[in-house]
């Protein structure tokens, strides 16, 4: 056990593997990174939204405007561009996204139109006219905006707001939710059948965010919301519905992730793998260190395994260390982690991609006598069938040699047979099987083509063991 | 013990063997050995015994083990101490030597103190914390037999140890396996030094081309093949030589001439001495010897190399 625990921490604090787990963490970071900024609360979309609202009182219209981003964040200094009766203004909103304007009338119908772009043509499209009325309700004015969760690519709450038509008059209404499936009758929307949330009271303009996101949704379930004037209105004032964090999004945000790692780690795991397996055994057999050790009371058969563990081990945890460390992103920027059966299948893929390139690196090394011809294989073994497998060398055979036409379903089968029969094709079949979806982004089922749950895994043993088993059964009767 | 029974190494099905039914016992408190040209068969006779090569047929037996197919137990009695040691470039001493104790099942504060001894009997206690890279060669080769010690084996395989070292590393060699034997443990040296092995060996096996072709004794030494006369004659002339020519091929080496093929016994060759100082020559040597260990060794494998 001691050598098996010296091959172990030889190998693990080893220059090289500490360079691994360096390059690796850094991917992992530079991986997060990008996704953190591509879903960055920074960024508010194209274009404000706006609610608005009005009072009337002794012949003036107070109008309101309220200007916020697509993640409900108020946009000041955006200058919104009205005209009343051929009289046009362009003003700025505050810091805090309100504008107040004044419109001193006591017709008890006006008409403002507001943009958000200037006033320059006929076929203006983007004008909204608002109807300003000294008749208003005394019930309190609400509007449901679904917004984007700040700091979130998908997940989504709500933002409401609300005003009274008297400023001196406190007033209020209640919010209600329901879980509602998709399809299907999701009945009336009226407080008896739904759930209490929360109460809204104000004399003037509020504002306000939130997020109801209740437990154990499915997948075709949403959230429906509704604001009543009463807790016995049979009518909302205002409703809306949406996704808060849908399982479909949730998968979304795991497959993008799974698939830009099982293909991003999948190109650099067959160079780390086999220079590890070259620096930790090839080199030592080649250059005869490892006879020191095979002259002690060991067989060469045992020695093979515990460096072969001790390489896999240590490239294995690099790894795990690296999608640990995109994690952090992930859930930084979505709130969600990805779930465990795929970093369950992103670890597993991992495993048989480095226990085949380590395998295969410990077979080579079993016949060649040289440093040289060992590291040339790693390189050629690493970057032809490695590197280059899934950009260029795959097509190539698929096109070239076997003349077929990408796209068909002809196309799609070779390459997954290719796929199967190369360790670095491993992470493309995974990512096919969890997508099901083809090279050219078309849906498939994947079992059609052979790819379910037990052929991967048959697939990923076979890589797993082959290799060593070999290396392990020439190497232990071999000079 | 070590034997080795018909020992045979083929390494390309085209090739000659490099050992070629070879049998040889090394016996405990004993040094055996083992001269040969280069590419003798020395080096690969070794590496078979330490089990770091497969023999393609025969046997390595130490202390009743079989190397191959008992290679754990058969190893725990192997001590190897190679020619050019090859140690982890980056180790340090004392984890390594932890490393190949594991092997022995030791471990804990005894085979702590167990290196330390170790490494200040050979004088590399100093350089511990040096990784075994930045070594000399005699470090390197003084580390390889602290490391041999490190599971205290009962055989010893020194291939080649010898070279490269200074005279005292040398002496301090040939003490440490003189020690050895007297400690009883069998001790297996590969040399091409012949003096040296002429020095230290109980008995000399010879190698050619694979095959042992002879074992000479450690009291057979001083008479190694055919016996000669080296005399120095002061007043030599023309007839001293019709003297010695008489008995046998006259060779000059300087001022010494040398009587080989005698036509007597050696028991007789006294007679020359003689008729030299009948005939009133002036003899200020004379030496009735075999061959010396190279002599004798080049007149077995000579010519054809190895």
């Amino acid at each position: 056990m001691r050598d098996f625990l010296y091959d172990l921490r030889r190998t693990f604090t080893g220059k090289f593997t500490i360079i691994s787990i360096i390059i690796v963490i850094l991917i992992a970071v530079g991986i997060g990174f990008l996704f953190t900024s591509a879903t960055s609360t920074s960024s508010a979309g194209p274009s404000a939204l706006i609610d608005n609202s009005y009072t009337y009182s002794n012949g003036t219209y107070n109008v309101t405007f309220y200007a916020f981003n697509q993640y409900g964040t108020p946009a000041g200094t955006l200058p919104i561009y009205t005209e009343h009766n051929g009289t046009f203004w362009t003003n700025n909103t505050q810091p805090n996204g309100f504008l107040n304007l004044k419109i001193n009338s006591d017709s008890s119908f006006e008409l403002l139109n507001y943009s958000l772009s200037p006033f320059n043509s006929t076929n203006h499209l983007d004008v909204q006219p608002m109807v300003l009325s000294q008749k208003q309700s005394n019930e309190l004015y609400v509007n449901i905006n679904i917004i984007k969760k700040p700091g979130t690519t998908n997940s989504r709450e709500i933002m409401v707001y609300y005003s009274t038509s008297n400023v001196s008059q406190a007033q209020s209404a209640y919010l209600y939710y329901k879980v509602v499936n998709v399809t299907g009758n999701q009945g009336p929307l009226v407080p008896s059948n739904m759930t209490y949330y929360a109460t809204l009271t104000t004399k003037g303009v509020g504002v306000q965010v939130f997020d109801i996101n209740p437990a154990n949704m499915g997948a075709a379930q949403q959230v429906a919301v509704a604001v009543f004037y009463a807790k016995n209105a049979t009518f909302a004032s205002s409703e809306a519905q949406y996704s808060p964090t849908s399982a479909l999004t949730k998968i979304g945000i795991a497959l993008v992730s799974f698939d830009a790692f099982a293909e991003i780690y999948g190109l650099i795991i067959p160079i780390l793998a086999s220079l590890s397996a070259y620096f930790y055994f090839g080199k030592d057999r080649a250059n005869a260190v490892l006879e020191s050790v095979i002259t002690r009371p060991v067989t060469k058969g045992r020695i093979i395994l515990s460096r072969y563990t001790a390489n896999v081990g240590s490239m294995i945890v690099a790894f795990a260390i690296g999608v640990a460390i995109f994690e952090i992103f992930l859930n930084r920027a979505t709130g969600y982690y990805m779930s465990l059966p795929y970093f369950g299948s992103l670890i597993w893929t991992y495993f048989v991609e480095i226990a085949a390139f380590t395998g295969l690196i410990y077979l080579a090394s079993q016949f060649l006598k040289t440093q040289g011809a060992i590291l040339g294989v790693v390189l050629a073994l690493s970057i032809v069938f490695g590197i280059l497998w899934s950009i260029i060398v795959l097509p190539l055979i698929l096109t070239e040699a076997l003349h077929l036409i990408s796209g068909t379903n002809i196309y799609t089968h070779y390459t997954i047979i290719l796929n199967a029969l190369i360790p670095a094709g491993y992470p493309s079949l995974v990512v096919f099987y969890i997508g099901q979806i083809n090279a050219f982004g078309s849906t498939v089922n994947a079992a059609s083509f052979g790819i379910t749950q037990v052929s991967l895994a048959v697939i990923g043993v076979i890589w797993i063991i082959l290799p060593i088993l070999a290396a392990f059964v020439i190497g232990r009767r071999r000079d | 013990m070590i034997e080795i029974r018909d020992l045979t190494k083929i390494y390309g099905r085209t090739q000659k063997p490099a050992v070629n039914k070879l049998n040889l016992e090394i016996n405990d408190g004993e040094i055996l050995g083992f001269a040969g040209l280069n590419g003798a068969g020395k080096s690969t006779t070794i590496r078979l015994i330490s089990g770091i090569i497969f023999p393609s047929s025969g046997h390595v037996v130490v202390n009743g083990k079989d190397i191959v197919k008992n290679k754990i137990e058969a190893s725990k009695n192997i001590g190897w101490v190679p020619e050019l040691p090859n140690f982890e470039p980056n180790s340090k001493p004392i984890p390594l030597l932890k490393y190949y104790a594991g092997f022995y099942g030791l471990r804990g504060p005894e085979i702590e103190d167990k290196i330390e001894s170790l490494l200040k009997q050979f004088n590399i206690w100093e350089a511990r914390n040096r990784k075994l890279k930045e070594y000399s060669q005699g470090m390197k080769k003084r580390f390889s037999i602290a490391a041999a010690l490190i599971g205290d084996p009962q055989n010893f395989l020194f291939d080649e140890t010898l070279n490269g070292l200074d005279p005292e590393g040398v002496r301090n060699m040939r003490d440490f396996m003189v020690k050895l034997k007297k400690d009883g443990k069998c001790v297996f040296l590969s040399s091409h030094i012949l003096s040296e092995l002429e020095n230290v060996a109980d008995r000399i096996a010879i190698i050619k081309k694979g095959e042992l072709i002879k074992i000479v004794e450690r009291n057979e030494l001083s008479s190694l093949g055919s016996t000669v006369v080296k005399v120095r004659i002061e007043n030599m002339d023309k007839g001293a030589m019709d003297i010695l020519e008489k008995y046998g091929k006259v060779e000059t080496n300087g001022n010494l001439l040398i009587v080989k093929d005698l036509t007597i016994s050696s028991t007789e060759a006294r007679k020359i001495n003689n008729e030299l100082a009948k005939n009133d020559y002036d003899v200020s040597q004379f030496e009735v010897s075999g061959e010396n260990l190279e002599e004798y060794f080049l007149g077995l494998v000579g010519g054809g190399g190895q």
